[in-house]
């Protein structure tokens, strides 16, 4: 012990032994050096682990940070573009349902005074409506009829004609005329158009004839 | 006795990476006891002083290429072991939920309890003295009696001025002064 006359100002502590009173194991220090170089090798170790041999791009962790951060960013922006920009009083849509009620069931329940309003009420219009559909069925009756082939024929040449001819007077005329190519040539041209014309000097030819 | 390694060529040799395991070595030859004993008799029992130690010493490895040479290497170590006891002792605290005078009750009773005490009663009672100081005053206790360190030196270890180191000196000679007469 190097200086310890501060010692002699106080008589109590001199008496006391200034030696190291606590002791450790047998051999403590001998291997203390030994464990604190294998705790230094394991937390060399243990940090080593940490990456396990992987390695990361150059400035990765650098980069990291405002990777993250932009990230962030996105997300946020992302998260207020999905909410709802416009906001409802509190416990609005609870209300919702049953003001919606109260102004359709409820109200005609309660009052009985619907109110129909007739789009087309005027009278003018109906009868309007009535001749429209009148003429329009009238119209297709008498197209139905102008096209109707029976009409046609009635309204016919060959018709009026044959039609002052008297009965027996055609049956005649056939039994007479009529032979089994007229009856094939009848049947070939069935359908076509007749040719009033030559029908017509015909018959004429043969009134001619018979008076 | 071999000669102890100069402080100089061990930083010299750790900055060298061919070295530096040699350099840690010659560093824990010097230096492992004088850090043991102050750690020691900060928190009283071995197996707390064994596990600081060792935390202290890879603290050390991992900051002294960090070191820098103005400062004196025992000091610096010194300064990590101070911060890592004050660290244990408040940890106890808090998981105790205990006040510090608590923590005091209990190291003494390690110290009753103690297998590596082999102080006469006057030492024991030095010791249950120190015990009921406040850590700082303890720990300059500790530092001058025990290691016959110098003002200038603690400071640098603590942190404090010298002036103030002197202060709390005396006071704590005194109150164990104090303590020891109460007992005789």
């Amino acid at each position: 012990m190097e200086n310890k006359d501060w010692l002699n100002d106080y008589k109590l502590l001199k008496q006391v032994s200034d030696a190291n009173p606590f002791t450790v194991p047998a051999g403590y220090f001998d291997n203390l050096e030994e464990r604190i170089v294998s705790g230094k090798n394991l937390e060399e170790l243990k940090n080593n682990g940490l990456t396990g041999g992987f390695t990361v791009p150059g400035n990765y962790f650098e980069e990291l940070t405002a990777n993250i951060q932009s990230r962030l960013t996105i997300e946020e922006v992302v998260n207020k573009k999905d909410a709802k920009h416009f906001t409802v009083p509190q416990g609005y849509f609870n209300q919702l349902n049953k003001s919606i009620v109260d102004k359709t069931v409820n109200s005609r329940n309660a009052s009985g005074n619907g109110m129909v309003i007739r789009l087309f009420a005027s009278a003018a219009f109906k009868y309007a409506t009535a001749a429209c559909f009148a003429l329009v069925l009238g119209g297709g009756i008498l197209l139905n009829e102008l096209t109707d082939p029976a009409y046609i024929h009635k309204n016919s040449f060959l018709h009026k004609q044959l039609s002052n001819v008297p009965i027996d007077d055609i049956k005649n005329y056939l039994q007479l005329n009529v032979d089994a190519g007229d009856t094939q040539q009848t049947v070939l041209t069935e359908g076509s158009p007749v040719d009033d014309t030559n029908l017509k000097n015909a018959l004429q030819n043969y009134v001619d004839s018979v008076q | 006795m071999p000669t102890e390694v100069d402080d100089a060529e061990i930083l010299s040799k750790f900055q060298d990476e061919k070295t530096r395991n040699e350099a840690f070595n010659l560093l824990l030859k010097k230096y492992q006891q004088k850090i043991y004993w102050h750690i020691r008799r900060m928190v009283i029992d071995h197996d707390d002083a064994d596990d600081l130690v060792q935390d202290v010493f890879i603290k050390v490895w991992k900051n002294l290429a960090g070191f820098r040479s103005d400062a004196r290497l025992y000091t610096w170590m010194y300064r990590i072991a101070t911060n890592e006891c004050i660290t244990f002792l408040n940890k106890k605290k808090q998981k105790n939920n205990v006040s510090l005078d608590d923590v005091a009750y209990e190291l003494a009773d390690t110290l009753a309890g103690s297998d590596y005490f082999n102080g006469d009663a006057a030492q024991r009672k030095l010791q249950e003295a120190l015990l009921t100081l406040p850590e700082k005053q303890k720990l300059v206790f500790n530092m001058k009696y025990y290691d016959d360190m110098k003002y200038e030196e603690i400071s640098h270890v603590l942190g404090t001025s010298v002036g103030a180191l002197k202060a709390s000196f005396h006071l704590a000679v005194k109150k164990i002064e104090a303590y020891l007469l109460s007992k005789d």
